[in-house]
């Protein structure tokens, strides 16, 4: 229960992030940052037990949400990659503990991941 | 021209190699160190998908020679990481309102205040101070470890466009780095 918890708040946020940078076009810095405020004034209200853990989950995707449109076409691959941002930050909650960078580094593998993804299994290739 | 052709090559070519050492880095310390199967399991599917995106990144990379370029103000860059690093550092321990408000709240006010490429920079360092004490102990670090990070996103902010995720990358490559020269001369 608690992973699927986690999972629907990185779909959120990584998409609340993906539309304020790319389809309010606000800039890929104060959509992220904005997601990753509110989300870390927000959640622990909500949340008492989990709402740390639940924030943190959500600055990870919202850093996932930076990536420009050229990489996620629209909404429906960013909650893709927002989806399996979610699962390698349960997949990896061991590594990298205390470094700064390590959600950011979670969120690029996810988005590289899903590059490659789209790579070998849809075939899109834009140039 | 030669020359410096050759040496945007190399720091391409150094930039990436760094990156895919980051990356991984989290996913083979990850998926040796975990005991769960599927755990692992997962980790290796991502890591697979992983590498193929970079070998298509990488020949794109390369075959990219009029890239966008990247405004080079380092001694602007060099102030808004330090105070990016240093003032989440404060917010997050020593106002104690933890790391991710003070990620946030650095970000906004960088994004509402700075252009969007020294935003950015700001952005990037500010994740440094997300850092536990364990790894950054003090705020002198923490600036430290902010010239580090000025260093890298100068040289390979071309490389890692329009990925999501790329500051994060950045600042951990900073703050390995740093951890390690630190432990080589104390």
């Amino acid at each position: 229960m608690e992973e699927a918890i986690i999972l629907a708040t990185t779909v959120v946020a990584g998409m609340t992030s993906y539309l304020v940078s790319n389809i309010l076009k606000r800039g890929s810095v104060i959509g992220s940052a904005i997601v990753t405020l509110v989300s870390g004034l927000m959640l622990p209200y909500f949340f008492p037990n989990m709402g740390g853990l639940l924030a943190t989950a959500a600055a990870c995707a919202s850093y996932a949400g930076m990536i420009s449109v050229e990489n996620a076409l629209n909404l429906l691959e960013m909650a893709v990659i927002s989806l399996m941002t979610g699962i390698l930050f349960v997949a990896a909650n061991s590594a990298y503990i205390g470094i700064g960078g390590r959600l950011g580094t979670i969120a690029a593998i996810a988005c590289f991941a899903w590059l490659g993804f789209k790579k070998v299994f849809v075939g899109i290739d834009e140039k | 021209m030669r020359r410096s052709l050759f040496s945007k090559k190399s720091a391409r070519i150094l930039g990436l190699m760094a990156f895919i050492a980051t990356g991984g880095g989290l996913i083979i310390s990850t998926a040796i160190n975990e005991e769960n199967f599927y755990k692992t399991e997962i980790l290796v599917i991502f890591g697979c998908f992983f590498a193929v995106s970079l070998v298509d990144h990488y020949r794109r990379l390369i075959e990219r020679n009029n890239s966008k370029k990247i405004n080079r103000r380092f001694l602007y860059i060099l102030l808004c990481s330090f105070i990016g690093a240093t003032l989440t550092w404060f917010i997050n321990h020593q106002m104690g309102y933890g790391a991710v408000i003070a990620n946030g709240l650095v970000g906004v006010m960088a994004a509402t205040f700075l252009p969007n490429d020294l935003a950015g920079i700001t952005y990037t360092s500010s994740l440094i101070g997300m850092s536990s004490l364990e790894v950054i102990p003090s705020m002198g670090v923490a600036a430290l470890v902010s010239l580090v990070v000025a260093l890298i996103f100068v040289n390979t902010a071309e490389i890692y466009e329009g990925i999501g995720g790329k500051a994060g990358t950045t600042a951990a490559l900073a703050v390995i780095i740093t951890r390690t020269i630190i432990k080589i001369f104390s």
